[in-house]
């Protein structure tokens, strides 16, 4: 039976396999040379582009050094990937650590900001589509 | 002085004589209720530490104070803690896939803290409904790759079990979520009294988002109390 940290640990360093993997699958089949990958049932359903279409096309345009690419078809992903990366490595370190786990808490204006900005994003992207 | 107060096997507080008297007063604490300071050996009905004659017991017993009591919070790990607006976020990046998840996530913490909970079951069933749904709908859907543009674009020709198992999906997740905020009402007011009061609009709408929400809420109000019950 392990203990409350040891399983902490092995999910954080799952997750991280996860994200390795699907960081790999998006080099190797990009989005751009299978349909693999599910389209987003917002897009599917109501033919508006979520705050998140694009995403994955994104990161795998990033992942091949393309940053134009990757601007153009999710520029509020792309500018706020540095932010979430470094959240994650933060909420991966303190998984590691013995002790209780907190996940880092971002400053309140900040999300605030961020999801208004998100919102804007949303309607301005599918305004100017 | 403060007082320890026991009933049913579960021990609540500490409590100042002044809280204890209130509470008594409120009906959150019984007379026939066990109290106990550091200084006493024994327990001894509270009726005794505050002097006055006991009651019968009552037929209905109200929750324990609405202070949130530390040494029964210990017996139970504390929820997922991802901040609201996070989650809310995410979810908003992954085309709601991250709510998924966490409910998933959500509903597997409380399993663990109500066992006879069966919320996690719906939200599996509602994922699998979704994940069925989003098959069907890539199956229905054709790609032609423009090269002007560099990527396929998609044109959907649609699917009536598209509609259908979406339906069931929509009706399996409002299931998930009322049965998960009567798990977590009769948690927060059973085990972990804290007198959590769940809106059935707010859970219509919102449902993980809006338990996210409360369960933040609950624990600052967890943490606050242990720092609490360090520092005395």
């Amino acid at each position: 039976m392990r203990n409350p940290l040891q399983h902490r640990r092995l999910t954080a360093n799952a997750l991280l396999a996860a994200a390795l993997l699907l960081c790999a699958a998006l080099l190797f089949y990009p989005p751009a040379r299978t349909s693999l990958y599910p389209a987003c049932p917002i897009h599917l359903y109501f033919g508006i582009d979520c705050p998140g279409c694009g995403a994955t096309r994104a990161l795998a345009a990033l992942l091949h050094g393309h940053l134009a690419d990757a601007l153009r078809l999710n520029a509020l992903f792309v500018l706020l990937l540095p932010i979430a990366l470094a959240g994650a490595i933060e909420s991966y370190r303190r998984a590691l650590c013995p002790g209780a786990f907190r996940w880092p808490q971002p400053p309140a204006p900040a999300l605030y900001t961020t999801l208004a900005a998100t919102i804007l994003f949303t309607v301005a992207r599918n305004i100017l589509h | 002085m403060l007082y320890h107060v026991t009933r049913g096997g579960q021990n609540y507080g500490p409590y100042t004589l002044e809280d204890l008297k209130n509470y008594v007063a409120s009906g959150n604490i019984l007379l026939t209720d066990l109290a106990k300071s550091d200084d006493m050996a024994d327990w001894v009905p509270v009726s005794q530490v505050l002097g006055v004659a006991p009651a019968a017991p009552p037929a209905y017993q109200a929750p324990l104070a609405p202070a949130y009591p530390t040494s029964n919070a210990a017996m139970y790990p504390d929820s997922p803690n991802l901040n609201w607006g996070l989650v809310l976020l995410f979810s908003f990046f992954t085309c709601g896939l991250f709510m998924f998840i966490w409910n998933l996530v959500l509903s597997a913490w409380m399993k663990r803290v109500q066992p006879n909970s069966k919320a996690i079951l719906y939200y599996v069933a509602g994922a699998i409904l979704l994940a069925c749904q989003i098959a069907v709908g890539n199956h229905s859907r054709v790609q032609i790759y423009q090269p002007g543009v560099h990527w396929w674009v998609t044109y959907y020709t649609g699917h009536p079990l598209q509609n259908l198992l979406g339906l069931a999906a929509w009706i399996v997740r409002l299931i998930a979520r009322f049965t998960m905020r009567a798990n977590l009402e009769e948690h927060f007011n059973g085990p972990e009294p804290v007198g959590l009061s769940l809106s059935g609009v707010m859970t219509f709408f919102f449902g993980g988002l809006y338990f996210t929400y409360h369960l933040n809420r609950i624990n600052e109000l967890k943490r606050i109390a242990r720092y609490r019950g360090a520092a005395i």
